[in-house]
């Protein structure tokens, strides 16, 4: 119920004045996801990028965009640490392969069996979560990274231990999907439909039971919702979408190693989720977008100065590492609600335009 | 404001900068444009301490190649290199850069990679040669396109079993220490089918080399005391033979070690120190000491070494390893463009041709490949570490 003197239509998510602002935003992103090859074949042929590379690089941050927005959904929306993301990644990959290449399940099917799989084993690695909270959880959740891992580099009837398993280019209705310009549409769709669902779910009374037990849980108890089963819920769910990510990973890529998901893996996602801003789905675009195209763009910056500079050149994984850590603090120390929260404001300060520099 | 925008400044200056495409060589087309070669090294992952005086070779050699004439009657060569850290993923996704950018050969590295790179080697025709010498590559049914320019590993430990067996008569302990990588598997499902076959009095266990180096001491322990090892095989890089070495002596000796092409360098002399005396090397490749300074195929990689500074006691092996290997791929690029344009097809039929490539006293014997054989060595020399040298104990050995 809404105070004396506060009319629904006050509150700017649901003041109609804004509703055409916000389709205006859908069709500027739809629109530059579907241009992007476009723009990057123009940008290739004048020749100023590769756009090879970058369109792989476009490919990985779709995938990232879908484990991000899975990520956030449990950690930033559930206040549940995870820091088992690689884990998850590798049981949603391997899971697609070797239902492909062992059983012959055509690769859509193989990916719905991926996105279960993972989910179940998501809620299972979720139980601690019933009992511990924060650090105690995240350390209970670097546990099912170590388990997974270890399990996919030692079960050599299962998974090929610790050499990689060959996915065979899959076929769409005709297409073979054996060139990143396809899979570009694919992974596009995939993540637009993870990012739909995922601010839907968010809207949704499940989304407002997870914010109220991260942000209160005792409260949230209280008023009725029922803690354990959302926590629960918040690790399938958000398992799930990372399975996906994995599946895709493992067709998208056709080889999947188990030096694909390491603890590294983790720690990325956490990074993206972070620096894009905590429980936002738009802050998990940015931060995906953001932590995958930087060491690229990085690795291009290093091979272009390799005949000027080339102590940069033989150093250069050194230096990916170095700005990585060093992106991460900047973020936290000034711009700690991530690259959601940057813009909004810049929204914010656009407003009173022309008014106001 | 005007904080950010000198750092706006900046990041647009660098971005305009970097966005290039990557740094080459590309002289003067003298016969045609540009060839693309494409390479794969381990600077910065778990075999860089072979990956970067092997890395040196190859690109020395390039630049070396393209001040002499170039290949394919004047053509510059554009070497595109990278760095993958030995990681499979980064293999990948290199591995297309380079089909993009129309590579016509490929030197690359290590077992994992060229394994899981296999269909896309053959859908894309690129002649593919690599540091690893995996016996399954050189099944040219399976790997039509892949060149192993060595003795397979398998074959050397079925040389390492055959010593053994000629030193003492009668039942023998070996352990398997590995590196825990398909690298590291490689030979021993093959080493195990040769005792099972040839009836050998051997007891073989494998140890799969944990990074952790307490736990390598774990390892070594248990092959001592508990399987009463009386010989060790080491299939890793310098670093790892030289912790199995360490911990070896540490335990007071009585193993005798037997290294096979990887750890038979001089790079394990110096990594091990004294604790490598007396270690047993299989050699297809012939550590400088071995192969005699005044080796022909010496005399162009080392005068190279020398000029860029680099030691040649410790890195000449492999740096001339890989200057010889790579002008094994300028051969086959000259024959194929002996017959017309050339092209992945026509470069690995120019391999299967190659018959007694002179290794100029540096490998075992010549190179050569056919149609049904992708194995460039065969047989290996076995060398002894002998007051801190590399130096030969017995001639050719076949498997």
């Amino acid at each position: 119920m809404l105070a004396p003197g506060h009319r629904v239509s006050d509150r700017p998510e649901t003041a109609v004045g804004r509703r055409p602002l916000v389709y205006l935003r859908m069709g500027l992103a739809v629109a530059l996801v579907a241009a992007a090859p476009l723009i990057l074949h123009t940008l290739g042929f004048l020749g100023l990028v590769r756009e090879a590379f970058w369109l792989t690089v476009l490919c990985q941050i779709g995938i990232a965009v879908i484990g991000a927005v899975g990520l956030n959904l449990l950690t930033g929306a559930s206040g549940q640490i995870s820091l088992g993301q690689g884990g998850f990644l590798a049981v949603g990959a391997y899971t697609s392969a070797l239902l492909v290449t062992r059983f012959g399940v055509p690769w859509p099917v193989s990916m719905v069996g991926a996105i279960l799989l993972t989910s179940a084993v998501g809620t299972f690695f979720g139980l601690p979560s019933l009992r511990l909270s924060g650090l105690y959880l995240a350390i209970a959740t670097v546990a099912s990274q170590a388990i997974i891992l270890y399990l996919v580099k030692n079960w050599d009837a299962v998974t090929h231990g610790v050499g990689s398993v060959v996915v065979p280019r899959p076929w769409l209705l005709a297409i073979r999907l054996d060139n990143d310009l396809a899979w570009y549409w694919v992974i596009a769709s995939a993540a637009a439909l993870a990012v739909v669902t995922a601010t839907n779910l968010m809207r949704t009374g499940i989304g407002r039971a997870w914010i109220a037990v991260r942000d209160q849980e005792v409260a949230a108890a209280a008023v009725g919702v029922r803690v354990g089963a959302y926590k629960l819920l918040a690790f399938a769910v958000s398992s799930a979408y990372v399975g996906l990510a994995g599946a895709l990973t493992a067709q998208y890529t056709g080889i999947v190693t188990w030096e694909r998901f390491t603890f590294d893996v983790s720690v990325l996602y956490l990074a993206m989720i972070i620096i894009g801003g905590l429980g936002s789905v738009s802050g998990s675009v940015y931060g995906a977008t953001f932590m995958i195209a930087l060491p690229a763009w990085i690795q291009q910056l290093g091979q272009s100065v390799e005949d000027t500079f080339p102590v940069i050149t033989a150093k250069l994984p050194a230096v990916q590492l170095g700005v990585f850590g060093l992106v991460i603090v900047v973020f936290l120390i000034f711009e700690p609600r991530g690259l959601a929260r940057t813009r909004q404001r810049i929204n914010v300060s656009f407003r009173p335009w022309p008014f106001r520099a | 404001m005007r904080r950010l925008s000198a750092v706006g400044l900046l990041t647009l200056a660098m971005a305009v900068w970097s966005c290039g495409n990557s740094g080459g060589g590309g002289g003067a087309a003298l016969a045609g444009p540009p060839l693309t070669v494409g390479a794969l090294f381990d600077l910065s992952g778990a075999t860089a301490d072979v990956g970067t005086p092997f890395a040196s070779g190859v690109r020395d050699y390039w630049n070396w190649k393209n001040k002499h004439g170039g290949v394919a009657g004047g053509r510059q060569v554009i070497l595109e290199w990278h760095d993958y850290a030995y990681q499979v993923p980064q293999a990948e996704q290199f591995y297309s850069q380079f089909v993009a950018d129309k590579a016509v050969a490929i030197q690359g590295y290590g077992t994992a990679d060229t394994n899981a790179l296999r269909d896309k080697i053959v859908a894309d025709k690129v002649p593919y040669t690599s540091l690893s010498y995996d016996a399954a590559l050189t099944d040219p049914t399976k790997f039509p396109y892949n060149f192993v320019p060595g003795t397979s590993y398998s074959d050397q430990l079925e040389i390492a079993l055959n010593w053994i067996v000629a030193q003492s008569p009668g039942h023998n302990e070996v352990a398997f220490f590995h590196s825990n990588s398909p690298f590291g598997t490689s030979p021993v499902a093959d080493g195990r089918k040769y005792i099972t076959d040839k009836h050998l009095d051997i007891g073989f266990s494998t140890y799969a080399m944990a990074s952790d180096p307490t736990a390598l001491t774990a390892q070594v322990t248990q092959a001592k005391q508990t399987q009463n090892a009386k010989y060790v095989i080491i299939q890793n890089i310098p670093k790892g033979g030289a912790a199995v070495a360490k911990n070896v002596a540490s335990l007071g000796g009585g193993m005798k070690l037997i290294c096979l092409n990887w750890c038979t360098n001089e790079v394990y002399i110096k990594t091990a120190g004294d604790m490598s005396e007396g270690t047993v090397g299989i050699a297809p490749w012939l550590p400088v000491n071995v192969a005699g300074r005044d080796a022909p195929a010496l005399k162009d990689p080392i005068a190279s070494l020398r000029a860029r500074g680099g030691d040649v006691t410790v890195e000449g092996g492999l740096y001339s390893q890989a200057w010889l290997q790579s002008s094994l791929v300028a051969h086959a690029i000259d024959q194929a463009a002996s017959s017309g344009q050339p092209t992945g097809e026509s470069i690995r039929a120019a391999f299967e041709k190659i018959s007694n490539f002179d290794t100029g006293g540096i490998a075992v014997g010549n190179i050569s490949f056919s149609a049904t054989n992708h194995q460039g060595l065969q047989g290996a020399v076995i060398c002894v570490v002998k007051d801190g040298k590399w130096i030969k104990l017995e001639g050719k050995q076949l498997p």
